[in-house]
């Protein structure tokens, strides 16, 4: 049987589709439902994201404290479920600002060069 | 269905919230316009994305990377497990090589079907938001007939546009067989789109390099042209320096301003290989010059189709150049253009969802034959799993191991059937039964059809490795062959005799299908258009831009009428406005002194503008007085021939109708013969045939020219003619018979799809009948050596082998026949000559199948029958 070395992780330690996603739970202030914050990627990011992958990453940031949310009663036109709201934790948006100030002080300044790079 | 499938896959403490969030998204896209496809397609995609993070979810939490039970341990269970099988698939090629071959059948015409299905009907543009685009199609009606306008100028769609209602326009238009010339390479013959000047910026389209010309940009200088992606790859070999290059395409010079991505233009069926501004359409096509452009149009959020439709049939008027239409009663539609606009879809629509419904059938028989071959070899390894079984390997151990070979059979037989679909579906499309020219929607062999061909591929893994798993469940696996009892062999049998009878029902309905649409050929084949198509050809000429004053068009078709005419392939010439057998037609009010309708639709008959000698030509019959011999037709007084249906209709008989007058002053010299002008399947139409002289001006005409000799060999000779005349005028010739031909194109389409799957199936059920009779008489030799010991004759051992594959035919065809006559109720629409409850289709079809299973039986019975008793003794 292989052995794998399980890689040391900081607690607050954000994946790239959990930032977005806190992102998107952050433009969103009060409102953040599954669907806002589908849209919300969507809309500014192109990519396509599926309910199950936002639940789920959310339903892991709850764990880890780093989200609240709040289950509210069924509304009329809607499909008759509850529907569950996010908001940011204070220590979510720690998370979150020390990974954007990470990427921002490597990636700082290199827009130019990128965009060099990247015609040629 | 949708909400079953989302159940069994969403599951979960968050399975609520995520459905309700999948059902909110997909009734959003329905409330936008979405069609019901598109809708379903990309709630498909969000399920399968959501259950495979659940999926992954739940396996992140259950486990550690490490430790026992945990997903590194699991992993290389699996992993062992799937060398395992390989080794085993390995070491059999000849059944590995059926299994997967059979299925490979299966998922492989099931791939292919869909391919041609999501190119043609399935596929949204690629442009942003491709749900709000429509394409504007209008009707003015005028005086009792109603005036085609779909096609509008340069000028009307920029007045149409500043009226800002429901959204923004574009217009464009298509040229074949131009000159693409490039500085330093050869010329190329491409596709031009020509496009008005907001095309990209409404259309949202993305470059793949490069940039796409917007709206408020003036072509001081260069003319910017846009190569598409499937052009710049196929034809340019993805040349990254292809950008800024000068170029020219017929008299127009530009550079190349970028690359599309994926998008191929806006007519589907035929995919455009460079886009030009339409500022420089004269010198590219100057043929159609005068041509309008298509419209398209961009719906603004908020409005829905109706409303639509309504403002701009208001605002549609004072844009029309002619004062005349200003009057009329117009009418605007909005279709659907989300995947491009297609003349082609509506009439293939019907034939490609048959087709999947027949490969449908076809995969079921493909699964159920390689659920046979799978179950005889998992009886044949029942020692393997009973040692397994006793040196410690659980029930679960054992059906994953299943399991895992199912998948990899699957696998492999999807990977071929990928490349099956791969050859296959071109050759399909180009049997598209649309009109004269093939269509060429472009197939695309990417992730879409991938993943349909996995999905498939599992679905039918499954049907074929259910029948071992479905034993492993219900029997001990410690039970070796040895010490099988009846009740464990009967339980097998059964489940093998459910599969064949399963293979035998889809054999019947394919077979069936494939039989009514062979005799619906056959009788089309048979009918009498009425007229003789033999020895025909068809010239159709657009002189659009030549002449717009009637006397002097008359005189130019006339001009090429004497050309053609004097060819010494060609006997006699006729013409008429859109031809015959092409679709098109032209319709007008019937007046009649002292006879009143008695609903709206009597005062309607179908109207030929025709040339001389239109009778002889075609050699129809003339029931009475006279035709229209150049002598009548050029006559300024107004005259008509008249169909027979025409005549019995308004004047009771035949003879009663020559000499009467109809429309104030046009008389009835003659009484011609029905025929078929539109498809074979039309039945007598009343029909008045007018000379064109006395018509306004139209600038489409087909001339309809009677050859001596070889028919083919003629087109050639009178395409030179009509070129010779007129180098630019655009001209198509084809023969009478050919443009019959097509009429039955969607009939032929299926027909031959469902022959080709209906031998498919037959060949595999006969190999299922095959291998199951072989297998039963090697199980039973000992048996049936007694037997003959005991002075059985040879005929009483095949009648006993014969008993079982008959029962189980006999079963099977039993299930299929109620199923046959449901499909013959969905074919009706394409039958002809051929009723649902046929008498003679479904029996002789369930005979015919007796009869080959039977012939798949009787090689087995007849080695069973000469079994040697004392050989078979001294054996065991």
């Amino acid at each position: 049987m292989r052995k794998r070395a399980k890689i040391a992780q900081p607690a607050s330690y954000l994946g790239e589709f959990e930032q977005l996603v806190l992102f998107a739970v952050l433009r969103l202030d009060d409102a953040a439902s599954g669907v806002g914050i589908h849209d919300e990627i969507e809309a500014r990011t192109g990519r396509s994201v599926s309910p199950g992958a936002i639940y789920t990453t959310l339903g892991r940031l709850e764990e880890r404290g780093l989200v609240a949310s709040i289950v509210l009663p069924a509304v009329r036109g809607r499909v008759g479920r509850p529907r569950k709201q996010y908001q940011l934790r204070p220590a979510g948006a720690r998370a979150l600002r020390d990974a954007y100030d990470s990427l921002q002080a490597l990636a700082g300044g290199l827009s130019a060069k990128l965009i060099e790079l990247a015609k040629g | 269905m949708r909400r079953w499938l989302t159940a069994i896959l969403v599951r979960g403490r968050h399975a609520p919230f995520i459905r309700d969030d999948l059902e909110h998204l997909y009734a959003r896209d329905r409330a936008q316009g979405a069609s019901v496809w598109r809708a379903h397609w990309r709630y498909a995609h969000l399920l399968a994305a959501s259950a495979l993070s659940i999926w992954r979810d739940a396996l992140r939490r259950s486990s550690h990377l490490d430790g026992p039970g945990g997903m590194a341990q699991v992993i290389d269970a699996v992993l062992q497990d799937v060398r395992y099988g390989a080794r085993l698939l390995w070491r059999s090629p000849g059944f590995t090589a059926c299994v997967v071959l059979s299925l490979a059948l299966g998922i492989g015409a099931a791939a292919a079907v869909f391919s041609v299905a999501d190119a043609v009907l399935l596929r949204p543009l690629a442009a942003n938001d491709p749900g709000q685009l429509f394409e504007f199609r209008a009707t003015a009606g005028l005086g009792g007939a109603l005036k085609q306008l779909n096609r509008i100028s340069l000028d009307g769609l920029r007045a149409l546009g500043r009226t800002r209602e429901a959204g923004e326009f574009i217009g464009f238009r298509t040229a074949d067989d131009r000159l693409l010339k490039r500085s330093g390479s050869g010329a190329l013959s491409v596709r031009v789109e020509m496009v008005s000047e907001n095309y990209f910026d409404v259309l949202g389209v993305t470059p793949l390099m490069g940039r796409l010309p917007g709206g408020s940009e003036s072509y001081s200088g260069s003319i910017p042209m846009v190569l598409t992606e499937h052009f710049w790859r196929g034809q340019i070999g993805a040349d990254p320096d292809v950008i800024g290059q000068a170029v020219t395409i017929g008299g127009a010079a530009g550079v190349i301003a970028g690359v599309t991505r994926e998008f191929t233009g806006m007519l589907a069926e035929r995919p455009a290989d460079v886009i030009v501004p339409a500022a420089v359409a004269s010198l590219v096509d100057p043929a159609t010059a005068s041509t309008g452009f298509r419209v398209v149009m961009r719906l603004r959020d908020g409005l829905t189709v109706d409303v639509a439709e309504q403002r701009l049939a208001a605002v549609y008027r004072a844009v029309l150049p002619d004062p005349r239409l200003q009057r009329a009663d117009i009418r605007v539609t909005l279709a659907d253009a989300s995947r491009g606009v297609s003349d082609a879809r509506e009439s293939m629509e019907r034939p490609l969802v048959l087709g999947l419904a027949l490969v449908a059938v076809l995969l079921l028989v493909a699964s159920a034959n390689a659920g046979g071959l799978l179950l005889a070899r998992f009886t044949s390894r029942s020692s393997e799993f009973a040692i397994r079984h006793a040196i410690g390997a659980g029930r679960r151990r054992l059906l994953r191991q299943v399991l895992v070979e199912s998948v990899l059979i699957a696998g492999l037989a999807a990977s071929a059937g990928f490349l099956i679909a791969r050859a296959v579906s071109p050759l399909l499309l180009g049997l598209a039964p649309y009109g004269p020219t093939p269509v060429e929607f472009e197939l695309r062999f990417d992730w879409r059809l991938l993943s349909f061909t996995l999905a498939i591929a599992a679905a039918a893994g499954l049907v074929a490795g259910g029948a071992p798993l479905f034993r492993l469940l219900s029997a001990d696996p410690s039970l070796r062959p040895v010490h099988e009892t009846r009740s464990v062999i009967r339980g097998r049998r059964r489940v093998t005799e459910t599969l064949i009878a399963v293979q035998v029902a889809c054999a019947l309905l394919l077979v069936v299908a494939a039989g009514a649409m062979a005799r619906t050929l056959v009788n089309l084949g048979r009918v009498d258009p009425g007229f003789d198509a033999d020895g025909v050809l068809a010239i159709a000429v657009d002189a659009a831009g030549r002449t717009r004053d009637d006397a002097s068009l008359a005189a130019y078709y006339l001009r090429l009428h004497e050309q053609l005419e004097s060819l010494p392939q060609i006997e006699r010439v006729t013409s008429v406005q859109f031809g015959i057998m092409t679709g098109a037609e032209t319709t007008g009010t019937v007046e009649i002194a002292g006879w009143s309708p008695v609903s709206d639709d009597d005062r309607w008959a179908r109207l030929f503008w025709v040339g001389p000698d239109f009778f002889d030509v075609l050699r129809m019959p003339l029931l009475a007085g006279s035709g229209l011999g150049r002598e009548q037709w050029a006559n300024s007084e107004h005259i008509a021939v008249v169909s027979r249906a025409f005549a019995e209709f308004y004047f009771g008989s035949i003879s009663g109708a020559v000499g009467r007058t109809i429309n104030g002053n046009v008389r009835i010299v003659g009484v011609a013969g029905d025929a078929s002008y539109g498809t074979l399947r039309d039945q007598p139409i009343r029909a008045m045939f007018v000379p064109y002289t006395h018509a306004p001006s139209r600038t489409v005409r087909t001339f309809l020219a009677r050859t001596s000799g070889d028919t083919r060999a003629a087109i050639r000779p009178a395409l030179a003619a009509m070129r010779e005349h007129d180098p630019s005028l655009s001209v198509q010739v084809t023969t009478l018979k050919d443009q019959i031909a097509t009429t039955v194109a969607r009939e032929r389409f299926v027909a031959i799809v469902a022959v080709i799957l209906s031998m498919l199936s037959l060949a595999l059920a006969c190999t299922a009948i095959y291998a199951a009779v072989a297998y039963a008489v090697a199980e039973r030799r000992r048996e049936l050596a007694v037997r003959v010991a005991l002075g059985a004759t040879r005929r009483d051992i095949v009648g006993l082998v014969l008993k079982d594959p008959f029962r189980v035919t006999i079963i099977g065809l039993t299930l299929g026949v109620p199923a046959a006559y449901a499909l013959m109720h969905s074919l009706a629409a394409l039958l002809f000559g051929v009723t649902p409850l046929d008498a003679a289709v479904i029996p002789l079809s369930a005979v015919g199948l007796l009869a080959i299973s039977a012939a798949a039986a009787l090689l087995p019975a007849h080695r069973a029958a000469t079994v040697d008793p004392q050989e078979c003794f001294k054996c065991s």
